[in-house]
């Protein structure tokens, strides 16, 4: 059989119920099988499409400069022209055929435009010789009618079917596991009501229990606590962003925001000792170099740093109360920052208190490419929130906002080392320093530093501020769903945080940023950062992302 | 890369509340921030998912406040209130807008009665509208008029522009069915030119002064917009000014007019701050304007906007208040006077769609006249509402 040999091709409107669910209140599907010729429907003429670049896209184009640049680019969805023979002995039974084309249509059409048609409104799609079905949401059909002369009744139609731009692994509405479920998936067995649940157990795609920090070894050669989760390339297949379901349940505490970044940056190897670097994306206090008035004191209540991997904060006590440098992150500090190993955007964290009240300090925080070259600096702002200072305080970190950090800082998104062996990490100096400052204007506290938080925002980022007032407790969940299964088929993300395990009380939260979709075929990262409300961000805060994928393809499914 | 999605946030009321009402992705997006106010203006268009919620957009969210987010969840890059929507349903086009709105009024008048004086009645109010929208009060200048007998007519007058323009106010037309909700933004710095600041002593005080002991802390509105109590980026400027005014000036034409003066050493800018991350408020500020060249731009790619490393800025960030110099122009330039490669940024114009970000300087043909209406003081000067040259 040829690629054109389809082995299913239907339009059907719903996703009913999940099977074993015999409480159901999804409503039964409708589907016209358009390879059903003997019951008069079939077609006879498809060859499918792909996307395109949507108007062209947008381009930096001047009349004195050879070329063009692509600013942005965006996917049109694609028409899909079919050619369906109706047929049937008596006028009625094509009629029928007719009808329930045009209905179909209407459907389609009101799914977007109407308050109350619910329904979905996909084309279901096994090319022959892919391992399974392929669906793609449909925005508009518009039909050409032809009647033909013949003993029988008989139409030809073509079909003009407007669908988004991907074909997806899942239905519309569909719920991720159905994937994580397929031998595509993790081959869990036949997905079923009582597997459904996305916010419990370990049958996803990838769980992992993570904390609000991220801690060293005492060799540097492994972390002990990580904010992040890796979800690998080999469970990520198309050739599109895959959507994603990212629900994050908190096991210790309470969460009130939750701040999520992607990377893909991949791990690389310094060049000078050989060893695979890690892109680190939290930076403890006492991991970098401490500088005027800075001590690194005992913590109970501060993540593990220094050499010793030891529970230290870094400790301000401002005997020089003006701006100067209090902290310097570079490439020879614990915990490694470098050009090229930690490129990219990213909205930055103090996680810092002032000892005694009625103080204000002033931080921002600078960035330099080397020693000695000019600084970059971000935004100052100003921290005046103290908690109840002392030791062992896991429960009182304000967070401060430090602005928007762009590495590298020179012209271009990745600098090839001068070597000229390409991109390249050295762990031993010459590399970018990041240097936190700090001026007392009022008062006589002492600032505590915990440490500084990178989130990724140069792929995609979002953050979930909670809908409930006293915050996400444990055992209930962030939920961030990207595919269309709380929307019901409706192409828009969908946050929600819990009342109670599983959240059978879902609470609308607020949505900031992007939804994230995950790169097909390579690792991608994702950094979290959960606060409570008034900006508090406790280091002890446990919680574990559950992630379910729904895949997505321009042409057949390949996996 | 796909052009990020701008998405909307929308908001309670700022006299009702701070709560989160809902998100929607927005079209056809564009924003202007200037240095002198801040968030200036702004609109899109929003996809409805029914008439319904077109209809419950033009009931429920007029002044409701908006933030805009792109790629940075801590950060957006533009909010303000909703000033004006249009809904175009199906063969009827609705407008709402709270342009026309007057919910305070008052009658400015020259007596004849009393030796051509200058008064004001007292003002009338509509506490209901007050509830939802704040205090947006209009002074009606109706030249001469006499109080003989009584002031009967003056109020009357008054009471009746209350009952008139109390609500925002619609407006119904044919329509082409587009189905598009189009949104019209303000910053918030233009509720400062929702009431008026009059003060009859004839004292000097200093420049920064007036704002924080008398402006800021009379404002009727209080802390609904921004906090009024927040002093922090208001900068010392010891000049002074004779604080009288009573010829109807706003809140906001006032802080221009201290804003203007500038110091002897620099031009001041003034504005509102974005919303502050760690309070979850904002304040006025006022300060000498910002000389640093912080971008830099190439006349090869179309001025697309770059740090000081050449690095390009996402556009949507871009902001005014610095300078910017062209690199690849007039290489090595040092000649006599100001740099013609670097220009100081007064406002920026973002548009989504084409992902570019326009700039204006103090020279700018195509923002002149609206630099010369915006002002305080105003330059007599021939040219004024024409176009100076073609460019």
């Amino acid at each position: 059989m040829g690629l054109l040999d389809h082995k299913e091709l239907q339009i059907i409107k719903g996703i009913g119920p999940t099977p074993g669910d015999t409480a159901s209140a999804e409503q039964p599907l409708v589907v016209i099988d358009l390879l059903q010729e003997n019951s008069g429907i079939s077609v006879i003429e498809w060859s499918p499409n792909i996307p395109s670049l949507k108007n062209g896209g947008v381009w930096a184009d001047s009349p004195i400069s050879d070329g063009r640049l692509l600013t942005a680019g965006a996917e049109t969805n694609v028409i899909e022209t079919m050619v369906l023979q109706l047929s049937g002995n008596v006028a009625q039974v094509v009629a029928t055929r007719f009808n329930q084309l045009r209905r179909m249509a209407q459907d389609a059409r009101l799914f977007w435009d109407s308050q109350w048609q619910i329904e979905p409104v996909y084309l279901k799609w096994w090319a022959n010789g892919a391992p399974g079905a392929q669906y793609a949401l449909i925005s508009n059909i518009d039909m050409d009618n032809q009647f033909e002369d013949s003993n029988d009744s008989q139409n030809r139609i073509t079909l003009s079917i407007e669908r988004e731009y991907g074909w997806a692994g899942v239905a519309p509405a569909g719920n991720a596991k159905e994937w994580t479920y397929s031998p595509s998936g993790k081959n869990l067995g036949l997905f079923s009501a009582s597997h459904a649940e996305l916010l419990t157990g370990s049958d996803h795609i990838i769980s992992q229990a993570l904390q609000n920090r991220r801690e060293w070894n005492a060799a540097q050669t492994a972390l002990t606590s990580q904010n992040h989760i890796t979800i690998p390339g080999e469970d990520i297949p198309g050739d599109l962003p895959a959507l994603a379901y990212i629900g994050v349940t908190v096991d210790s505490g309470t969460g009130a925001i939750l701040y999520v970044g992607r990377s893909i940056k991949p791990d690389m190897i310094a060049r000078d000792n050989g060893a695979v670097r890690t892109p680190n994306y939290i930076l403890n206090a006492c991991d970098g170099g401490l500088g005027t008035d800075a001590s690194a004191v005992a913590d109970t209540g501060a993540p593990r740093s220094g050499a010793s991997a030891l529970q230290l904060r870094a400790r301000i006590t401002f005997a020089t109360p003006t701006d100067a440098t209090r902290i310097t992150w570079s490439a020879t500090s614990r915990g490694y920052v470098d050009d090229t190993l930690t490129r990219g955007r990213y909205m930055v964290f103090l996680r810092a208190r002032l000892s005694t009240g009625s103080s204000n300090v002033n931080l921002h925080l600078n960035i330099a490419p080397s020693i000695g070259v000019n600084d970059i600096e971000l935004p100052t702002t100003s921290l005046s929130d103290q908690g109840s200072g002392g030791t062992g305080n896991t429960t009182y970190w304000p967070i401060s906002y430090l602005g928007v950090l762009t590495i590298p800082t020179g012209e271009s998104r990745a600098l090839a080392n001068q070597n000229g062996l390409g991109l390249n990490v050295i762990s031993s100096g010459g590399g970018m320093l990041l240097r936190l400052y700090a001026e007392r204007t009022t008062g006589a506290a002492d600032l505590y530093i915990s440490d500084l938080i990178l989130i990724p925002i140069d792929e995609a980022a979002y953050s979930i501020t909670s809908g409930v007032s006293s915050g996400v407790g444990t055992g209930n969940a962030f939920v961030m769903d990207g595919t269309r299964y709380h929307t019901h088929g409706r192409p828009e993300e969908m946050v929600i945080t819990g009342g109670a395990a599983p959240p059978t009380t879902p609470f609308p939260a607020i949505l900031a940023g992007q939804a994230i979709t995950l790169e097909p075929k390579v690792d991608n990262h994702l950094h979290f950062l959960m606060a409570l409300n008034l900006l508090n961000s406790p280091i002890d805060l446990e919680f574990t992302p559950r992630i379910n994928i729904v895949p997505r393809w321009s042409g057949i499914r390949d996996a | 890369m796909p052009i990020p999605i701008h998405t909307l946030n929308l908001y309670q009321k700022p006299k009702v509340g701070t709560g989160f009402i809902a998100r929607f992705p927005t079209y056809n997006y564009t924003h202007d921030i200037n240095a002198v106010g801040g968030f200036d203006t702004a609109s899109c268009d929003i996809r409805l998912r029914s008439i319904d919620e077109g209809q419950q957009f033009l009931d429920q969210y007029i002044g409701s406040r908006v933030a805009i987010y792109v790629d940075n969840p801590a950060e957006p890059i533009w909010e303000g209130y909703i000033d004006r929507m249009t809904f175009d349903a199906g063969l009827v086009q609705y407008t709402i807008s709270l342009d026309e709105m007057t919910n305070r009024a008052t009658i400015l008048y020259t007596n004849t009665s009393t030796g051509n004086t200058g008064q004001l009645t007292a003002v009338a109010d509509n506490a209901d509208s007050q509830a939802l929208y704040g205090i947006k009060q209009g002074i009606i200048d109706i030249g001469y008029q006499s109080t003989v007998p009584n002031s009967t007519t003056v109020n009357a007058m008054r009471d009746g522009i209350l009952v008139h323009r109390a609500w925002p106010k619609p407006s119904i037309t044919r329509g082409n069915g587009s189905g598009i909700l189009h949104i019209e933004m303000l910053g918030f710095y233009h509720t400062l030119d929702w009431e008026s600041y009059r003060n009859t002593a004839t004292t000097v005080i200093d420049l920064d002064d007036f704002i924080t002991t008398l402006i800021l802390p009379g404002l009727a509105n209080a802390n609904v917009f921004l906090d009024n109590t927040d002093f922090t980026d208001i900068a010392q400027n010891t000049l002074d000014i004779n604080r009288e005014s009573t010829r109807g000036e706003t809140a906001w034409q006032t802080i221009q007019k201290i804003q203007e003066i500038g110091s002897s050493l620099n031009y001041w800018v003034a504005g509102v701050t974005p919303t502050l991350f760690q309070t979850g408020l904002r304040r006025v500020y006022y300060r000498s304007l910002n000389t640093d060249i912080e971008y830099t731009a190439k006349q090869a790619d179309g001025l697309r906007v770059r740090d000081l490393y050449g690095k390009i800025v996402p556009p949507w960030t871009v902001r005014p208040d610095r300078g910017i110099r062209v690199s690849d122009m007039l290489i090595g330039w040092n000649g006599l006077g100001d740099n013609p490669t670097e220009t100081w940024i007064r406002s920026v114009t973002y548009d989504a769609n084409q992902q570019t970000v326009d700039w204006q300087g103090d020279d700018d043909t195509t923002a002149e006249g609206q630099f010369q209406v915006l002002q305080y003081y105003r330059q007599t000067q021939k040219r004024y509402g024409t176009t100076r040259r073609l460019v």
